[in-house]
């Protein structure tokens, strides 16, 4: 059951269109990235992929189903800033818990330690609050998940062990995965296929 | 030493919880770090996520929470760092380039806010910032909430740029923007340095912090354990000093990036299962 998106068109402002006719497709498993000039609508994008907000144009299928509201959403979003994805007035447990309670073994993998547990999202630094928001991202109803330039905000080896982890899981999920990122380099590295969003 | 414009000397900074209610205690994110920026020098500083390198900018900047406890020597041309002269100097000879985009303010038009402190004829140097960044003149208009993230960068960035300043402090000034873009903000703080004023780049793009930096202070847990210069980053890494720093350098992308953690599980390399198609194939990312 792929994700599909077929002639996605967006505009903020009447017939300023940021992006049309994209047609997009990721099977179960699969790792594709996208680039793209900063400005030229992947976060746009990734939000329509993940049902946020509906395409003026186009439409977004998982298995040929259109995503239901109200309803847990297969296609997970993990966003590009996590102090802005994240209720500064819950405590990271209440956090990390709101959609499931994740094992020991996936806190291990992405090295959440406990006293941080307790604290409010301010007490905790950009990469940390981030690795929250990737362990509640991979809920185990979770088909697709979309990483808007997930580990910009981490240093080298960080980056590497999560997207070890990261992959990992998925794989044995059979989790799709879209990486968006500035980075060539990340990309090459970690993706099956590239798609690149609008005009070169 | 005479020449050094900013000294950090042993460092630390603790910060003041309650727990249990009224019982108090006092945590240490940074114990000893040690910095040196002489003028017109670039210093890279980089470590960890959560080593404290973003704390070492707002102490030198004076913009700590009121519960944090500071300890060691800051000194700004060879005068010591007040708290008084930190608020006499921040935005004005130390300029800053904040790390989170959640510094705009969300109600006014980032044109106004980068117009912020130019005096008289704000509307045409804002109007040339802009258009050094890549950004058009009716994004002026808009709100931050209507920016990408990576323009948001660059609004940010244009903030921080003004006459007469001497320290640009960059807390990850990068992150999110596409490499040209990315080409003009190194530009622009190589720029700076060659007018004279020293920079301290914190980041975690090792790479592109050494196309401009001349030295690059490494971080772990709160400590510095290691400045090298910029040109001992190459190979294998055998100059540097510390093992922390070659695993950082080696987990780049563009080196081996997580090979030390395979091994331990199977790890598959996506070339084999590559299709085409719609899809570019991998190496057409011509950016």
């Amino acid at each position: 059951m792929p994700l599909i998106g077929e002639n996605l068109g967006y505009y903020y402002q009447k017939e300023r269109w940021i992006f049309k006719d994209i047609h997009l497709s990721v099977a179960p498993g699969e790792v594709l990235g996208l680039s793209g000039y900063s400005g030229c609508g992947k976060t746009t994008l990734s939000r329509i992929l993940a049902g946020y907000i509906k395409p003026r144009n186009g439409r977004v299928t998982v298995g040929g189903g259109e995503l239901k509201r109200n309803a847990f959403r297969p296609v997970q979003l993990i966003y590009q800033h996590p102090e802005k994805a994240i209720n500064p007035k819950w405590r990271m447990e209440d956090v990390l818990t709101e959609s499931y309670t994740p094992s020991q073994d996936i806190l291990d993998a992405f090295e959440i330690r406990d006293e941080w547990l307790k604290r409010w999202p301010l007490e905790l630094s950009g990469g940390q609050l981030q690795r929250f928001c990737i362990v509640r991202a991979l809920n185990p109803a979770a088909k697709y998940i979309i990483a808007d330039e997930m580990t910009t905000m981490l240093d080298a080896i960080t980056q590497a062990k999560i997207w070890n982890a990261f992959l990992r899981i998925c794989r044995s999920r059979n989790i799709g995965v879209i990486v968006v990122s500035h980075e060539a380099a990340l990309l090459n590295r970690i993706c099956d296929n590239l798609y690149k969003v609008g005009r070169d | 030493m005479s020449d050094a414009l900013l000294q950090v000397e042993h460092l630390s900074i603790g910060f003041s919880q309650y727990f249990k209610g009224t019982k108090k205690r006092v945590i240490h994110p940074i114990s000893d770090l040690n910095v040196e920026i002489r003028e017109g020098e670039i210093v890279a500083v980089v470590g960890s996520s959560g080593s404290g390198k973003s704390l070492l900018a707002h102490a030198v900047l004076g913009i700590l929470p009121g519960n944090a406890v500071c300890g060691g020597n800051i000194a700004y041309r060879g005068e010591p760092l007040t708290e008084e002269r930190k608020a006499r100097l921040r935005g004005r000879e130390i300029s800053f380039i904040p790390q989170s985009v959640n510094y705009l303010d969300p109600l006014m038009r980032v044109g106004k806010q980068v117009r912020i402190g130019l005096g008289a004829d704000a509307p045409s140097v804002q109007q040339a910032l802009f258009q050094r960044y890549g950004l058009k003149a009716s994004d002026g208009r808009l709100f931050p909430y209507e920016l990408s993230g990576g323009m948001l960068r660059r609004v940010l960035f244009a903030t921080s740029v003004r006459e007469g300043v001497r320290l640009v402090i960059a807390d990850e000034p990068t992150p999110g923007i596409h490499p040209e873009a990315l080409a003009e903000i190194l530009k622009q703080l190589k720029q700076l340095a060659s007018e004279g004023a020293g920079v301290m780049l914190i980041t975690h793009d090792l790479m592109s912090a050494l196309e401009i930096a001349d030295r690059v202070a490494v971080i772990e847990e709160g400590r510095t354990v290691e400045i090298s210069e910029a040109a001992a980053f190459e190979g294998a890494g055998r100059q540097l000093r510390t093992e922390f720093t070659r695993r950082l350098w080696r987990a780049l992308p563009d080196n081996d990036f997580d090979l030390e953690l395979q091994g331990k599980e199977e790890v598959r390399i996506a070339a084999d299962r590559r299709k085409s198609g719609l899809l570019l194939s991998k190496g057409a990312l011509d950016f």
